[in-house]
């Protein structure tokens, strides 16, 4: 009988990978590809449901998978290509802020008043931290999918350059160069923003 | 812009890389020693750091069997459930439900019996690129998964002639189910399926009561258009190609396939 969307794997083929095999290997990679499908979508929200989308597919593609080849890329090229789709499709559904300018101007001034310290002695977390935030996630969304998950992978994950190379299926030295570009691209972001971020901690300028 | 940083980001790039070989936060106090520009972007980027753990937080992982969940089948969404039971359904279903080959083929096929009101009901919409959208922004909820035999079955008592989209074997395309609408006053039956992990969907109508109007390019979507037999097929997708409309085929009465 043959059955619309069954999962391809034979499970006769003794170097195949099973069900309960797929299930611990996933568990095992699962923040890793939370952090690729956060990184491609630019936020966390919807990265556990892509994540979720994925665990899906690769079940039902199971059949396809070289149990002798990494598992986490393998799963994380789903991830991203999910990702890209969720993130095209609601791309076309995003609604503009009415104003640009007024919103940069208020997120300027916000962080000219900003507290260098993040949280009160009650734990709490200052006023201008919030808006630095918004800085942060505004420069997060100037950079590429790609640039963003390596970011991500090497400072969510603490993962070396070599593990997000063969995580995402790049060269090494891009990799690094991702992640360099990211950083300063970011950084730039926010001093640009507000030169006096850089204040705290070094020279006037 | 311009600042006295622009020249010291790579230097400070390449401490970073040698201060955590392995990864991990690097204090500022790291950079005590250096000069003032070196120490500001020590501190910027800690503040950065901090944000971005902050702001992307992992949730927990998900463990094998720990969620006592309803079983539902993977091709659909469960609605209405928090993250963590999502997951761990599906790692139930993966752990425990599909251990067995047999198994697996009898909760998929109860799964696939559609109620009179989605078979004969469903929704209308203003044309395909509607249809598309709803069925996606749904993420599919609506969509039943079918065997072969009822996807025949289907087609040949909502048409009178029976129809089926063979993609079973082809690489990178998988059905995923059927579901019955209107594209205004055209009957219709949508087959949803992925291609490459994008969604894909098919609108299967008899052509004598196709309105062409429905059924053009719009919102960034392409809707290629085939004729087999009484029927006319629509494929609409982002790709500027179809990949579905090829292997739709008429079945005869015996179950066997032909070409129109």
């Amino acid at each position: 009988m043959n059955v619309i969307g069954r999962p391809s794997a034979d499970t006769s083929d003794p170097g195949a990978l099973g069900p309960e095999a797929f299930a611990a290997r996933f568990e095992t990679a699962w923040r890793t590809l939370w952090c690729i499908a956060a990184g491609v979508l630019g936020s966390p929200q919807h990265a556990e449901d892509v994540v979720q989308d994925a665990a899906v597919i690769g079940l039902q593609k199971l059949g396809d998978f070289d149990p002798a080849t990494n598992f986490t890329a393998w799963m994380g090229r789903i991830v991203r290509n999910l990702a890209l789709n969720d993130a095209r499709r609601r791309q076309r559904r995003r609604t503009y802020p009415q104003n640009p300018t007024t919103i940069d101007e208020t997120r300027s001034a916000a962080l000219t008043t900003a507290d260098p310290t993040p949280i009160d002695g009650s734990g709490r977390i200052g006023p201008g931290q919030h808006a630095f935030d918004d800085e942060v996630m505004c420069g997060l969304r100037q950079l590429d999918d790609t640039a963003r998950a390596c970011l991500l992978l090497r400072t969510i994950m603490d993962m070396t350059y070599r593990d997000i190379a063969r995580t995402l299926d790049i060269p090494e030295g891009t990799a690094m160069s991702h992640v360099h570009r990211a950083r300063r691209s970011l950084r730039e972001h926010l001093i640009h923003r507000d030169p006096a971020t850089t204040a705290a901690g070094g020279d006037a300028p | 812009m311009t600042n006295r940083f622009d020249a010291r980001h790579e230097e400070f790039d390449r401490r970073l890389d040698e201060l955590a070989a392995g990864g991990g936060a690097i204090p500022p106090e790291a950079f005590a020693d250096d000069d003032g520009d070196l120490r500001a972007l020590a501190a910027l980027q800690a503040r950065l750091d901090a944000s971005l753990r902050r702001q992307f937080s992992l949730p927990d992982a998900p463990s094998r069997g720990a969620s006592p969940a309803p079983a539902a089948p993977p091709l659909t969404r469960v609605r209405g459930v928090s993250w963590t039971h999502r997951v761990g359904i599906a790692a139930v279903i993966v752990a425990g439900l599909f251990g067995a080959w047999s198994t697996w083929t009898q909760v998929h096929q109860w799964w696939s019996k559609p109620t009179m009101t989605v078979a004969y009901g469903g929704a209308t919409w203003s044309s395909a690129t509607a249809a598309y959208e709803h069925l996606v922004d749904s993420e599919f909820a609506e969509v039943w998964v079918c065997p072969r035999e009822r996807f025949v079955d289907h087609t040949r008592r909502r048409f009178g002639t029976a129809l089926y989209v063979d993609v079973d074997t082809v690489p990178d395309i998988v059905g995923l189910g059927l579901y019955d609408c209107g594209i205004r006053t055209t009957p219709a039956l949508c087959f949803v399926a992925t291609i490459d992990e994008h969604p894909a969907v098919m609108i299967i109508a008899i052509t004598a009561f196709v309105d062409a109007k429905m059924f053009v390019d719009g919102d960034g979507l392409h809707v290629h258009r085939r004729e087999l037999g009484p029927f006319s097929l629509f494929e609409v997708s982002p790709d500027e190609t179809p990949h579905l409309l090829d292997h739709a085929m008429i079945v005869d009465d015996v179950g066997s396939s032909g070409d129109e």
